[in-house]
């Protein structure tokens, strides 16, 4: 399957978050918060909104529920659909990060601080993207 | 993974019960079927020795709670448009700010026979300097930032009027005041993460309306078309719609792609816009008194502009609730092509 529209990265962290094994509210804004450093903080309110607009679209379901100490959790699940949609949307962000090493890798050297094309490991497999003196 | 606080803490607190109380944002049937779920991780994220929602917290909840029901009525492209509606008032409050200005508070205050406040002709000078401040900040912070420095324009915008008063210097009038306060509310859900487009408008607006201020001040050979507020009425209304125009303009784009929106947007604007045009609207059903319309005029046109302004938008919410349910009936009506299975319509449906 492929995915129409790229992931907001909520979304694509909160796929994330389900894939190793299903999860209550409080787990998957813990796991997106370390999944993305400390940057993305999701609010519940905010969190159920997205499960339950991935649950209409059939990535998510719910698991099962408990009851502790009193309070009610909940666990979402990965769907087979949802599994699919994730590792497309990985798929498609590893591309990415792979063109954009490469040309990082293939940039002429600039002064003497830049490596070398010449003299870096592997540099007679990489093609030149821009020719030498040209702008990155 | 951090450990929940612990539950004796917050059971039937008043933490707990003000959370509840917010949940009251969300349909019915939706808080008696999540409610404890929100609640309980709410309840699991806050510090320990909290008593009261945090405002975020708060906003959160009633934000979630709208876009639940929105998405009950299917008019989450409502919710959407916020956003959009705030960057068009945005740039509609920056290019009224920086016109008002140049040619009315800076002109000779002998024209609008009022004593002059510093070089101004009048307080609500602070009022149009703070929305350019607010377009500054849309355009170089962050989008939380940029709406809390809004939030700082829509109160100056409410407070000047009574500083004003209280300090016996002379302010803006109401007519300048009502809608600006309009779009004031509009800016407060400007979006967290602005393109390059919304961040490039404010200047470019304000840059644009320099011009055509300084253009109209040489074509006037240095006269002074437009010497107090009392001389833009039909501008202002002109700027009012002119910014409805161009939002539905955007609307029927992004409506050919199957995007409401912009639409949502314009339906949301027409409060405001009509507001610009309440001097002229009252004046062309009442007629004018000393060159304007009486005070019970204008606030007659204008209540009933904030009626038909909000009649308008809780009939188009109805009419795609009753859109939506129909489609739903006939989905959940229909036969499956492939195995011939028929869903039952529920009452939820």
């Amino acid at each position: 399957m492929t995915t129409p529209t790229p992931l907001r990265e909520p979304t694509f962290l909160i796929l994330t978050a389900l894939a190793r094994e299903p999860m209550h509210g409080y787990g998957i804004i813990s796991d997106v918060a370390a999944l993305s450093g400390g940057r993305l903080a999701l609010r519940p309110g905010t969190l159920y909104g997205a499960l339950d607009r991935l649950t209409d679209e059939g990535l998510v379901e719910r698991d099962h529920e408990e009851v502790v100490e009193g309070r009610l959790r909940r666990y979402y699940r990965l769907t087979e659909a949802g599994r699919s949609v994730l590792t497309a949307e990985t798929e498609r962000l590893r591309r990415n990060v792979e063109a954009a090493s490469q040309r990082l890798q293939a940039r002429p050297a600039v002064g003497g601080t830049a490596r070398s094309p010449a003299n870096t490991p592997g540099a007679a497999a990489r093609p030149i993207l821009r020719p030498t003196g040209g702008q990155a | 993974m951090n450990q929940p606080n612990p539950a004796p803490e917050h059971a039937g607190s008043p933490l707990e019960s003000r959370y509840r109380r917010l949940l009251r944002a969300y349909p019915g049937a939706y808080q008696a079927e999540r409610g404890d779920e929100i609640v309980g991780t709410y309840l699991d994220t806050v510090e320990p020795g909290r008593r009261w929602p945090s405002p975020h917290d708060a906003v959160d909840l009633l934000g979630a709670g709208l876009r639940e029901r929105l998405r009950g009525y299917g008019a989450l492209g409502l919710a959407a448009a916020l956003p959009l509606a705030a960057t068009a008032a945005l740039n509609t409050l920056v290019a009224v700010a920086i016109f008002l200005l140049l040619q009315v508070e800076f002109e000779d205050p002998s024209f609008a026979r009022l004593d002059p406040v510093g070089p101004f002709q009048t307080l609500g000078a602070v009022i149009w300097l703070g929305w350019l401040f607010v377009g500054l900040a849309a355009t170089v912070l962050p989008g939380a930032w940029a709406r809390s420095v809004a939030a700082g324009g829509l109160l100056l915008t409410v407070a000047l009027p009574l500083v004003a008063a209280l300090l016996g210097q002379p302010g803006p009038p109401l007519f300048v005041l009502l809608p600006t306060v309009a779009l004031g509310l509009a800016t407060l859900a400007l979006p967290s993460h602005p393109g390059w487009v919304a961040r490039s408008l404010p200047p470019l607006t304000a840059g644009c309306l320099a011009a055509a201020s300084v253009a109209v001040s040489v074509a006037e050979h240095g006269g002074a078309m437009f010497t107090s507020y009392s001389s833009t009425p039909e501008l202002l209304a002109m700027a009012g719609g002119l910014m409805f125009a161009l939002v539905l303009l955007v609307g029927l784009g992004r409506a050919l792609r199957a995007d409401d929106a912009g639409l949502w947007a314009a339906l949301l604007l027409a409060t405001p816009a009509s507001l610009f045009g309440a001097n002229m609207l009252s004046q062309g059903i009442w007629g004018s008194r000393g060159g304007g319309p009486t005070p019970a005029a204008f606030a007659i046109t204008a209540g009933s502009i904030l009626l038909a302004g909000a009649a308008l938008l809780t009939v188009a919410v109805a009419g795609q609730a009753a859109r939506h349910r129909t489609v739903r009936r006939r989905a959940l009506n229909s036969t499956c092509p492939t195995c011939g299975h028929r869903r039952k319509v529920t009452a939820e449906a």
